[in-house]
């Protein structure tokens, strides 16, 4: 069963290194670590079978609750989630990691 | 020894634009079967189709229309979808060529997105042999004969089909059916992705995979109102959006504005297909008839899984 993580740092700036490792220790709660560690920063997450319609749900909820946000439908776009940067970037985009 | 099985008497309709048979299916004796068939309302006469080219949906009258160019570019869905084209293209020639634009003048554009390209035995099924003859025909290709709208879509602009995109007079003419993604299909879909280049196709698709928009009700699906604004800013466009019976007859033609007629279509659509269904079944066997030209397509089938209020499955039923 998936639980969330604390959400003590909620609306505060998480670094960079920690979020990319939040992302994926989340997908290492649905794939292999291995297949999860494989993956560069930049690879699409969807090409990897890495993320899909049901886990995408998941991740969005999974950051919503741990970084204490809300994801907006507008923000629901490929670019934002198809790859651990791409979701970065976004994090960024919305002031909650540093660059 | 009894195996149970005997020739039932359920045939389904089966491989559209290829075979065109139908399906016998060898069912237990002991089943208790029901088909539950899909619209059985009759096919539209050309001069109904005339008619409704006559008084178009939000749309200026097509006199005036034709007025604003002197040449046409008609995009037609693939064999993937059912559409019967070609009568309804020889109503809309004629209908042209009353005001003015003979078919020399017309091209047709076939926009199957990244599908595979028909092959000419395909295309003259599809147009028919007359519009071969008298029209320009070009297989949308989503690697060249491109051009850039300049229209922003994700993190890059719209690319569309030249030949379409430079036509002073812009026409869409295809089947609205149930879609698993897009609500229904037809309307500015065929455009955006059917007219599109590669990386407009992987970027609708990686909506559908993310499973981001998406719906069946085409008011409320944003993957279908997005590119409905998207594609406003190249003006005008007569849609003549059909929707196919069993037989892949169009028993009903609505043309107009891309998105009222293509809503109108739907709203058609919602009702011939609905399919009542009273009882609860241990099994269903769905068809994925007229969409059945390859498997990707097929899953079109499961679309009325999607939509019914509840299961027709009894618990542990099974599907195929």
């Amino acid at each position: 069963m998936f639980e969330h993580e604390p959400s003590s740092s909620a609306l505060e700036q998480v670094g960079s290194k920690a979020l990319i490792r939040r992302i994926r220790d989340f997908l290492k709660r649905h794939h292999p670590a291995q297949r999860v560690d494989a993956i560069g920063e930049e690879q699409s997450l969807l090409l990897a079978g890495l993320l899909d319609s049901t886990l995408m749900l998941d991740l969005v909820s999974y950051l919503e609750n741990s970084l204490g946000i809300t994801i907006g439908e507008d923000d629901l776009i490929p670019e934002n989630f198809e790859s651990i940067s791409a979701i970065h970037r976004y994090l960024q985009s919305r002031g909650l990691a540093d660059s | 020894m009894n195996t149970g099985l005997g020739t039932s008497a359920v045939a389904l309709p089966w491989g559209a634009w290829y075979s065109e048979t139908l399906l016998p299916l060898s069912l237990p004796n002991s089943w208790s079967v029901e088909v539950l068939p899909s619209s059985q309302h009759p096919g539209c006469s050309p001069r109904q189709i005339e008619d409704v080219l006559d008084a178009p949906l939000a749309f200026p009258a097509l006199d005036q229309w034709c007025s604003g160019g002197d040449r046409v570019v008609i995009a037609v869905d693939d064999i993937a979808r059912p559409t019967r084209a070609a009568p309804l293209l020889d109503v809309l020639l004629k209908r042209l060529a009353a005001h003015g634009l003979a078919s020399s003048q017309v091209s047709i554009v076939i926009g199957g997105g990244t599908h595979s390209p028909p092959d000419a035995v395909r295309i003259e099924a599809k147009l028919g042999t007359r519009v071969c003859r008298e029209c320009r025909v070009e297989v949308h290709d989503p690697h060249g004969n491109l051009a850039d709208t300049g229209l922003p879509y994700g993190d890059r602009t719209l690319w569309l089909n030249r030949t379409f995109l430079e036509a002073p007079l812009k026409i869409c003419l295809g089947s609205v059916l149930p879609h698993p993604f897009a609500g229904y299909g037809g309307g500015a879909k065929m455009l955006v992705p059917g007219l599109s280049d590669v990386p407009t196709t992987d970027r609708t698709h990686k909506f559908v995979l993310l499973g981001l928009r998406g719906g069946t009700n085409p008011h409320h699906n944003r993957f279908r109102t997005e590119i409905e604004q998207l594609v406003q800013p190249l003006g005008p466009i007569l849609a003549v959006q059909c929707v196919p019976n069993i037989r892949r007859e169009t028993c009903a033609v609505f043309a107009g504005d891309l998105v009222a007629a293509h809503r109108a279509a739907c709203e058609f659509a919602a009702q011939t297909y609905a399919t009542p269904i009273a009882a609860e079944y241990d099994g269903l066997i769905l068809n994925a008839y007229p969409k059945d030209v390859d498997l990707l397509q097929s899953q079109g089938a499961l679309v009325a899984l999607k939509t019914l209020p509840r299961s027709p499955l009894r618990e542990g039923g099974w599907r195929c």
